[in-house]
C-alpha cells in the first residue's frame, strides 16, 4: 500500500496552499483530493512559537 | 514610509498625523495617537438585454479608519509605556534603517461580467487589508501586496509559492538518498546502522521508537518520503548525523 499525506493548511493562505502542492508534487505524490474544509474540531495548531487557531482550513491529500 | 496605492478600479488611501496641528511645535513632540482611513467604492452592471430581463448591478461602498494609539502597552492591562518629553520618539527600525511609523494599505479587486439574452452572469471578488509597523515594513518588502490581492489559482505569484514547494522537497528527497545510501546499501536496510543513526539525532523519543520499528528498505524509503512531503524533520535530523 502507498503513502498518503494529509495537508492542512490556513484557508486563507493560497501561498500555504500552493507551497504544499509543490512539497507534495516535489516529493513524487499525486494530488488526488483538495478542498475546502471544517477543521474547527482542530483547534490549536503549533505555529511557529506560538499556537494559532484555525477555524477552517484547505485539506490537500497526496498518494503515492 | 507612506504609500498611496490606486489599483484598478478605486481606491483611494490616506493617512495622516493630527501630531502638529494639535501641538505644533509644544512639547511633547509627538501625539499618542495615529489617524488612519481608506475608502473604498465600486460599482458594476450587467444588462443582458433592453427588454429589460436580465440585469446585475453591484454597489459597495466602504469606509473605515483607525484611532490608532502609538506607544507600545507596558502591562497586560494596557498601560502605555511612559516616556519623557525628551524621548517619545515614534519610528520604525529596521538594522540602521529608521522611518516614521510605517502604514501599508492595498486593495484589489477583479470582476467581470457576461450577458445575453439567455441570462446574465457577474463575478468579483475584493482583496484589502492594512497593516502598520513592522507588519508593514515587511509587507512592503516581501510583496505582501500581491499576495492578499485577490488573484487567479495560477497566478504567477502562486507559481513561485508552487515551484518553492517543490525545490524544498526535492531539496529532500536528495538529502534522503544520501540517508538510505548509508545505512540501506544495494537497498538492503542494515537494522543497526539505521538504529544507531537514529539514536545519534536529537528526535524525541516518540520519533525514535516509531522510526526504528521499520525493519525493511521499502518501509524506511516510504516513512522519509512522506517526511519530505511534509516538513523534512526526520531527514534533516539524521542526515545531520551521517558520516
Amino acid at each position: 500500500m502507498g503513502a498518503i499525506v494529509i495537508k492542512i493548511v490556513d484557508k486563507n493562505r493560497p501561498d500555504q496552499a500552493a507551497q504544499a502542492e509543490g512539497e507534495l508534487e516535489g516529493a513524487g505524490f499525486k494530488i488526488t483530493y483538495k478542498d475546502d474544509a471544517d477543521i474547527i474540531g482542530v483547534d490549536a495548531i503549533k505555529h511557529g512559537g506560538g499556537e494559532q487557531t484555525y477555524g477552517a482550513g484547505h485539506v490537500i491529500i497526496g498518494k503515492k | 514610509m507612506r504609500h498611496c496605492i490606486t489599483i484598478e478600479i478605486f481606491s483611494c488611501f490616506f493617512s495622516f498625523c493630527i501630531l502638529f496641528l494639535l501641538f505644533g511645535c509644544a512639547t511633547p513632540k509627538h501625539s499618542n495617537t495615529l489617524i488612519f482611513g481608506t475608502n473604498t467604492k465600486f460599482a458594476l452592471d450587467v444588462s443582458a438585454d433592453t427588454s429589460g430581463s436580465p440585469s446585475v448591478t453591484v454597489g459597495y461602498k466602504r469606509q473605515e479608519a483607525v484611532w490608532m494609539p502609538l506607544l507600545a502597552n507596558k502591562d497586560k492591562e494596557g498601560e502605555p509605556a511612559s516616556c519623557t518629553e525628551d524621548n517619545c520618539l515614534y519610528k520604525g527600525e529596521a538594522g540602521n534603517n529608521a522611518d516614521t511609523y510605517s502604514v501599508l494599505a492595498s486593495f484589489g479587486a477583479k470582476f467581470s461580467g457576461t450577458g445575453d439574452t439567455s441570462g446574465a452572469n457577474a463575478e468579483g471578488g475584493l482583496a484589502q487589508y492594512f497593516a502598520t509597523g513592522l507588519a508593514a515594513r515587511i509587507l512592503a518588502e516581501k510583496g505582501g501586496a500581491r499576495l492578499v490581492a485577490v488573484q487567479p489559482a495560477d497566478s504567477e505569484l502562486l507559481k513561485e509559492f508552487k515551484e518553492k514547494g517543490k525545490n524544498e522537497a526535492r531539496s529532500r528527497i536528495s538529502r534522503k538518498i544520501d540517508i538510505l545510501a548509508s545505512v540501506a546499501p544495494n537497498d538492503t536496510l542494515d537494522q543497526l546502522k539505521w538504529e544507531t543513526l537514529i539514536d545519534k539525532t536529537d528526535l524525541e523519543d516518540t520519533y525514535k521508537t516509531g522510526l526504528k520499528a521499520f525493519k525493511d528498505f521499502n518501509e524506511v524509503n516510504q516513512r522519509l518520503d512522506v517526511d519530505a512531503a511534509m516538513n523534512g524533520k526526520v531527514i534533516e535530523a539524521l542526515h545531520k548525523k551521517l558520516e
